[in-house]
């Protein structure tokens, strides 16, 4: 895929992708309800202290059915 | 649902997406959430999850309700290939797409709706992954 185009959501993609292959995850992935939206949080960078954030990494490995 | 348990839902449903649901209760307490969702970069879309009145005992259904028709990669209405293990779909009721989020034997009384949103919004997200790469949702959410 041609990164220029790239949606911001790929970012999210490749990486349920790589966990899926079992590569380890390289970021968090977070729910945050400031914007509504997913993100991923690179390691080290500690979530804010305000804003309700969720860390969702085991919600989206659990499964699906 | 009971008021305790609605209380609990309507609080984390309130911080969580303020503004953006709206939970509803028949007289017998079976429930409805419509709640709007956005992915990143992508689309809004609108969820209806409901619950028998023994919720959280029995596990909600989830139903993309907006927009109505909603293509594969290859232009497929996903309806038309509903139920699809690859693409999470369960079978549909009164033609809205029923998504699968928890595994039965994962469910929990503890699971809330906040959580059965949040595992939507990542099917919403493999969804649009989906549309650019081709690649099964299963790719991306497990099998």
């Amino acid at each position: 895929m041609d990164s220029a185009r790239q949606l911001p959501s790929a970012a999210i993609g490749g990486e349920l992708l790589l966990r899926r292959q079992g590569v380890p995850a390289k970021n968090r992935l977070e729910f945050d309800p400031a914007s509504g939206e997913l993100r991923l949080r690179p390691p080290g960078i500690p979530a804010p202290a305000e804003g309700n954030v969720t860390v969702i990494d085991q919600i989206a490995s659990d499964g699906f059915a | 649902m009971d008021e305790a348990r609605r209380k609990i839902e309507e609080t984390v449903l309130a911080s969580t997406f303020p503004g953006a649901f709206r939970l509803t209760q028949d007289a017998k307490g079976a429930a409805r959430l419509e709640v709007e969702v956005t992915v990143p970069g992508g689309g809004s879309y609108g969820l209806l999850i409901t619950a028998e009145p023994d919720y959280p005992s029995s596990m909600p259904e989830v139903y993309l309700v907006r927009p109505l028709v909603l293509r594969d990669a290859r232009g497929r209405e996903l309806l038309s290939i509903s139920p699809s293990h690859e693409m999470h779909l369960l079978k549909p009721r009164n033609r809205f797409l029923r998504l699968c989020h928890y595994k039965p034997e994962a469910w929990h009384p503890s699971v809330t709706f906040y959580k059965v949103v949040l595992k939507s919004l990542l099917w919403l997200t493999a969804y649009e992954n989906h549309l650019q790469s081709g690649r099964p949702i299963t790719d991306y959410l497990g099998t």
